[in-house]
């Protein structure tokens, strides 16, 4: 009996070490690789274990991401490849080792270049990480826990300053375990999202797709975009976007949809060049991201573009709040499905229908002089502002009644601009708002029933914020124009300056609106003035 | 400080309360927006104060100095470690601050 037992042990231990050294040999759980270019481009370096390849099998990242690997290895490894392949790589990994668009939702704020007050709550990927660079650059990736490590290491390789950054981090060997630890547990190679993507990755519709934006400087817009196949994963399109002001500006371009859900974009508006980083829903039916100017990325719209086949739902409201008592205002309701049977909610009376589309209905209304302030929940036959819970949709908060302007706010606070312009930087502006708020029904300003009316006209002044003696950066930074737009100062040393200063500084930027009731209501937002970036790297 | 031992009454009695202390799920937070460097010993585009009078004045007298061969800051100016080509045309940041390249993948 004790001889049978001692067998089993010696069978089941072989059996575990086979096991064991199969799964390592393997590389387990890895993707393997099926494109013929990678394995011919990346295997002369990287081990390819019957298609798990060292590192590349271990990871999925975003496109930008992926380029900036390539990028990487053709400064560092001297990889060859044309700007043809490297496209038809980065469509490889990004099909099959990309991110679902659920995972690319809450970070995509760096892919489409927006400048983001971050909040990490992990003081050691904080430490570890985001001395150098954005959280969400962390946050686009999936690696197993091995990955990560090497990935680590890379780093203390290319960067070998990047361990004296985590000077005031007393146990920097603990510190980086325990990040290690964290992102693999945040940021796995396996995820609920990505399985669900793979397995029921949507066709993204053909044909016509309803537009609602805001744009700094100039407001809310709307708009239809025709979306045409043009091949595998390339697309052309073409519409006209019409601004609050009524404006009217032509749009069209093309595209690459990078995995199904990430779509990179450039063409014309208004015969300006664009371009647009998107990305679709996990159900296909909406896209959400931004259309900038080139080269000038921070002169944007935030936008969502919803198919005009899909469900019924409210995109946008025009205009977003109106004031108790105001008689035959014009409101423009833009969504898809929609039909004539418009209700804005109590105490607001649709007179007239003016034009009915399934994408927009333009309609007169009355609002009551008792009407109560607050949100409204709009509706346009079966078509709601609640989007029935869906993706794109804004949950309830697209129109609202007011009883006054109480005061207005300066966006974007913080801003940013960088100086350029004379050697190879191209200056950073800001193009800021002001933006009328009325205080709610609580009659307290700040809080979450308060009510943004909308843009509002303003007389702007960049003030000096005083944190030194003899501060004058205000002579220096830059100006502002009569619609917002600061336009930063050059860069390099300036001779004008005490010791030389470049044109940069810290200061307000104020916004005095004449309230429709008399008076002046008045606010400022903060403007760091700073210094070009010499690096851009495809993810910040 | 697990590499560290208190050896004599003092250091034991630190020991003891450090280990005393309740275990605290840290919050990391963000200085300032990216794609601002939250490295502020010295900053870059802003200092630890969330202005720019502590930064190097003007930034050209020693932008080499802090990027040559180990950027200090490495998702703002380019380290010559990885990027040997950044300022190949600008040997001296001052006088020749015009010709440095913004680096950024082109293929």
């Amino acid at each position: 009996m004790q001889r049978k037992m001692g067998s089993c042990f010696v069978v089941a231990l072989a059996f575990m070490l086979a096991t064991t050294w199969a799964g390592s040999a393997l590389g387990a759980p890895g993707i393997p690789v099926t494109s013929d270019l990678v394995l011919k481009k990346c295997t002369d370096c990287h081990k390819n274990n019957g298609g798990l390849v060292s590192r590349i099998s271990y990871l999925r990242q975003a496109p930008e991401a992926w380029e900036e690997t390539l990028w990487r290895h053709k400064r560092i490894h001297d990889l060859s490849i044309t700007k043809e392949e490297k496209e038809a790589l980065l469509l490889y990994f990004s099909d099959k080792q990309g991110l679902a668009p659920a995972e690319v939702a809450p970070y995509a704020y760096t892919l489409e270049k927006r400048d983001t007050k971050e909040k990490v709550d992990s003081q050691v990927i904080v430490d570890i990480c985001v001395r150098c660079h954005s959280y969400a650059k962390t946050a686009l990736q999936r690696r197993t826990p091995e990955e990560w490590r090497k990935l680590a290491n890379m780093h203390a390789g290319i960067l070998p300053m990047w361990l004296y950054q985590l000077q005031d981090v007393a146990d920097w060997d603990e510190t980086l375990a325990a990040a290690l630890k964290e992102l693999a547990k945040r940021f796995p190679l396996e995820t609920p999202e990505w399985k669900q993507w793979v397995s029921a990755r949507p066709k993204i519709a053909e044909g016509m797709w309803v537009v609602s934006g805001y744009q700094a400087g100039k407001g809310v817009y709307g708009g239809e975009i025709t979306l045409k196949k043009t091949g595998d994963a390339f697309y052309s399109y073409a519409g006209t976007v019409e601004f609050e002001s009524g404006e009217k500006q032509p749009i069209e371009g093309k595209a690459t949809l990078y995995g199904g859900y990430a779509w990179r974009a450039s063409g014309t508006l208004a015969g300006k060049p664009i371009r647009e980083v998107f990305h679709i829903s996990m159900d296909g039916s909406t896209f959400k991201g931004v259309r900038f100017d080139d080269p000038h990325f921070e002169l944007r719209g935030v936008e969502t573009r919803a198919f005009a086949g899909s469900y019924p739902r409210i995109l946008s409201v025009i205009p977003k709040a109106l004031k108790a008592g105001t008689k035959g205002a014009t409101v423009t309701v833009v969504g898809t499905g929609l039909s004539k049977e418009v209700s804005l909610g109590d105490g607001v009376t649709v007179k007239k229908v003016d034009s009915v589309s399934p994408t927009k209905v333009v309609v007169t209304v009355d609002v009551a002089d008792n009407a109560t302030a607050g949100f409204r929940n709009v509706k346009a036959g079966a078509a709601s502002a609640d989007g029935h819970g869906r993706p794109g949709a804004e949950a309830g908060k697209l129109f609202a009644v007011y009883t006054a302007v109480d005061y207005i706010k300066v966006v974007p606070s913080p801003a940013m601009s960088r100086t350029g312009g004379l050697g190879f930087a191209v200056k950073q502006l800001v193009q800021f708002d002001a933006i009328a708020c009325s205080k709610g029904a609580d009659g307290a300003a700040g809080t979450g029933d308060d009510i943004e009316i909308g843009r509002v006209p303003a007389a702007w002044n960049v003030v000096e914020l005083a944190s030194s003696n003899e501060d004058h950066d205000v002579e220096f930074v830059g100006k502002i124009d009569r619609n917002g737009l600061f336009t930063p100062g050059d860069e390099g040393p300036n001779p004008k300056r005490l010791m030389q200063e470049n044109n940069m500084g810290d200061v307000w930027v104020t916004a005095s609106y004449a309230a429709p009731g008399g008076g002046t209501l008045s606010a400022r937002g903060y403007l760091l003035a700073t210094i070009p970036l010499y690096i851009q790297r495809p993810v910040q | 400080m697990k590499h560290l031992k208190g050896v004599n009454r003092k250091g034991k009695k630190i020991e003891k309360e450090k280990a005393d202390l309740p275990v605290v799920e840290a919050q990391g937070s963000i200085p300032f927006m990216h794609t601002c460097t939250s490295v502020f010993n010295p900053g870059y585009e802003v200092d630890w104060t969330g202005a720019t009078k502590q930064l190097c004045t003007p930034i050209e007298t020693d932008l080499f100095g802090t990027t040559d061969m180990y950027c200090w800051w490495p998702g703002q100016a380019p380290d010559t470690y990885n990027n040997p080509d950044w300022n190949a045309d600008c040997t001296r940041a001052m006088k020749d601050w015009m010709k440095l390249k913004v680096v950024k993948p082109e293929w």
